[in-house]
């Protein structure tokens, strides 16, 4: 059983947009808790078990840091969704719940040439063929199916792959989290049965929260920055948001079964079993993290090879346009990166679930091309919402590990969603504000209906006043694919 | 079988994801109500026909991680061959000499058929999260947690 604590009386307000939960409010906690929310925000965390689950991670061996939670955080399994905590190199773990079963689930942003008004009535139309051209759905079977040694290649290469089969550009990969490729893969660590599910999902959205939509952008906040990521008022862009698929979910089952059984061999107990975790140099950890990497390396395949079947789509429909990539960032992950603990540079594992990195401006790891503005952050909203556009700013190092919030945060269980509303309602909805939607299940439609989700605009005004990543753009959707 | 609650189980609402319980009179009553639980799960509607016969064979520590075990059975043989379970044939549950445990089944179903069948949702995972199986005496009980 995991824990639930009475925190109400524990918890202290640092800032206008910051919590924290001392680390002597529950035994057992090494680092304190902090939680990035206002107000506004701060009374949704305490209708679930978000900030025990803070609690519980703050119990963790090795920690470098506070166990983190950002404004969009939800009651998860193990971590809360939007949880971030890093971890010594030396003295700490891994915990493959931290990083989830949906290894870089993420989204990536495309800039269209094409206005608005030139997509105008093709709307839908341009939906219907993106639906035929992307994969979509439970129980679809994808475009490709891979040979062993192929997908062992796109293990390997990630996004790379992907362009030199002929799904994108060479200059894409440029534009990618880790240009699309952790060298730290090791696909020999990925089991039999991973490949299994992987071969016919590259190319694939999935389901539940996954979605490819079309947008435009609505109002710019930072023009300097919004002409470096090269996104301008009126302008048509692509958002899309996918994973790992099955490889990913069964490289996450098999190491947490691995850390399960091995997690009193070093005598490490934790306070909910999805927290099972490993010294990082053992051989559990290093076999973890080799095939979280090529997993991850999946997903950035899986985004390039859409990326491509949605360009494929765009030329068709409107000849001589172009979409190319601002950027593409994982959601759940964990990385090995220098920050500064203590004053002193240190590397450390951290972990994102549910958190996107926001590197700033001069950030060695981000593209020459955003070195002045600081790496896009991308932050999708909930189905027919607004979604933002950000750029990574210095307190994210400073304060959340060069970390930001990921998306709009769940509020409501997928039961209670599809109870107060039915499909009909929310394509009627969507239609009112102009939106064409197409999704396979009517679940996919009910499940993720806006008044499931926080009001992102609320989320993403913390992170921007919290100093973690500012406001660069805003983007409206006009069709929505749903799995 | 149709595709509907029983009541031989209860579904668990929670933030992210979705939770099962599963009262029974027996372990093997468990593991089928678990059966049944997980074909709600992913599939709203169609007749369930039996034709088809898969093996689950799978051992762990203990109880608990042996159900989320049965589950990641489950979910791999539907995401590989679209099997959707219905009902145990065989069971048997067994303690090892190392302490684990190991269930030896064969289970009945339907292949998925779009023309046939209504998917709900994709199913990432069974987790440990809030796990509890209680099998030390009737009625057995457990509660377990998706990733969607």
């Amino acid at each position: 059983m995991a824990y639930r604590y009475n925190l109400s009386d524990k918890i202290q307000r640092i800032d206008e947009w910051t919590i924290r939960i001392p680390r002597q409010a529950v035994p057992g906690m090494q680092v304190d808790g902090i939680v990035f929310a206002d107000e506004a925000l701060y009374p949704s965390l305490l209708k679930d078990d978000t900030l025990s689950q803070v609690v519980n991670v703050a119990m963790l061996p090795g920690l470098a840091g506070p166990s983190l939670a950002m404004p969009d955080a939800h009651q998860g399994y193990g971590f809360c969704i939007g949880g971030v905590a890093a971890t010594n190199l030396a003295t700490g773990v891994v915990s493959a719940g931290g990083v989830g079963f949906d290894i870089n689930c993420g989204v990536r942003l495309l800039a269209s040439s094409l206005e608005k008004n030139q997509v105008g009535k093709n709307i839908s139309t341009l939906i219907e063929e993106l639906y035929n051209a992307v994969p979509a759905g439970a129980g679809v079977r994808g475009r490709l199916k891979l040979s062993q040694r192929e997908l062992r290649d796109v293990l390997d290469r990630g996004a790379s792959w992907a362009v030199s089969a002929g799904y994108g550009d060479e200059v894409d990969v440029e534009y990618i989290e880790e240009q699309g490729r952790m060298t730290s893969a090791d696909p020999d660590a990925v089991s039999d049965r991973a490949f299994e599910r992987g071969k016919t999902q590259v190319g694939t959205l999935g389901s539940g929260n996954h979605f490819l939509e079309i947008q435009y952008v609505e109002e710019i906040f930072d023009p300097q920055a919004a002409e470096t990521f090269g996104l301008h008022e009126n302008q048509i862009v692509v958002l899309i948001h996918s994973g790992s698929r099955g490889l990913g979910h069964q490289v996450c089952s098999d190491a947490i079964r691995s850390m399960d059984n091995a997690i009193r061999k070093y005598g490490i107990t934790v306070p909910d079993r999805q927290l099972a975790c490993v010294p990082i140099a053992s051989e559990e950890g290093k076999q973890y993290l080799g095939a979280m990497a090529a997993a991850a390396n999946f997903a950035f395949a899986n985004r390039q090879c859409m990326t491509h079947w949605t360009r494929e789509v765009f030329t068709r429909m409107f000849p001589g346009s172009s979409l190319r990539v601002v950027y593409d960032v994982c959601h759940n992950i964990a990385k090995i990166e220098e920050h500064v603990i203590d004053g002193q540079k240190s590397r450390v594992l951290v972990h994102r679930k549910g958190a996107t990195r926001a590197f700033p401006e001069n950030h060695p790891d981000i593209p020459a091309r955003y070195r002045s503005t600081g790496q896009p952050v991308l932050i999708p909203g909930s189905m027919g919402t607004a979604s933002y556009v950000l750029a990574g700013l210095a307190g994210a190092m400073e304060r959340s590990f060069g970390s930001c919030c990921h998306g709009a945060g769940r509020l409501k269980s997928r039961t209670r969603a599809k109870k107060e509303t039915n499909a009909k309602a929310v394509l009627a909805e969507l239609h009112q504000h102009g939106i064409v939607a197409r999704s396979r299940t009517r679940e996919g439609l009910t499940e993720e209906n806006p008044s499931a989700y926080k009001n992102v605009t609320d989320v993403v005004d913390v992170v921007h006043h919290a100093g973690l990543a500012r406001k660069v753009a805003k983007l409206i959707p006009i069709g929505v694919i749903k799995g | 079988m149709a595709v509907v609650n029983t009541g031989h189980f209860s579904f668990i609402e929670h933030t992210a994801d979705i939770g099962l319980e599963i009262k029974a009179d027996s372990e093997k009553e468990l593991f089928q109500k678990a059966l049944e639980g997980f074909t709600a799960l992913i599939c709203r509607s169609g007749e369930i026909r039996n034709n088809r016969t898969f093996a689950i064979n799978v051992s762990a520590k203990d109880k608990g991680a042996l159900l989320v075990e049965w589950f990641n059975e489950c979910i791999y043989l539907f995401e590989i061959h679209g099997f959707i379970p219905d009902r145990i044939k065989t069971i048997s549950i067994s303690r090892l000499h190392d302490g684990s445990v190991a269930i030896q089944a064969r289970v009945v179903g339907d292949t998925y058929d779009p023309e046939r069948h209504v998917l709900n949702m994709e199913v990432k995972a069974a987790t440990y999260h809030n796990l509890d199986v209680d099998l030390s005496h009737p009625p057995f009980t457990a509660r377990i947690f998706f990733d969607l």
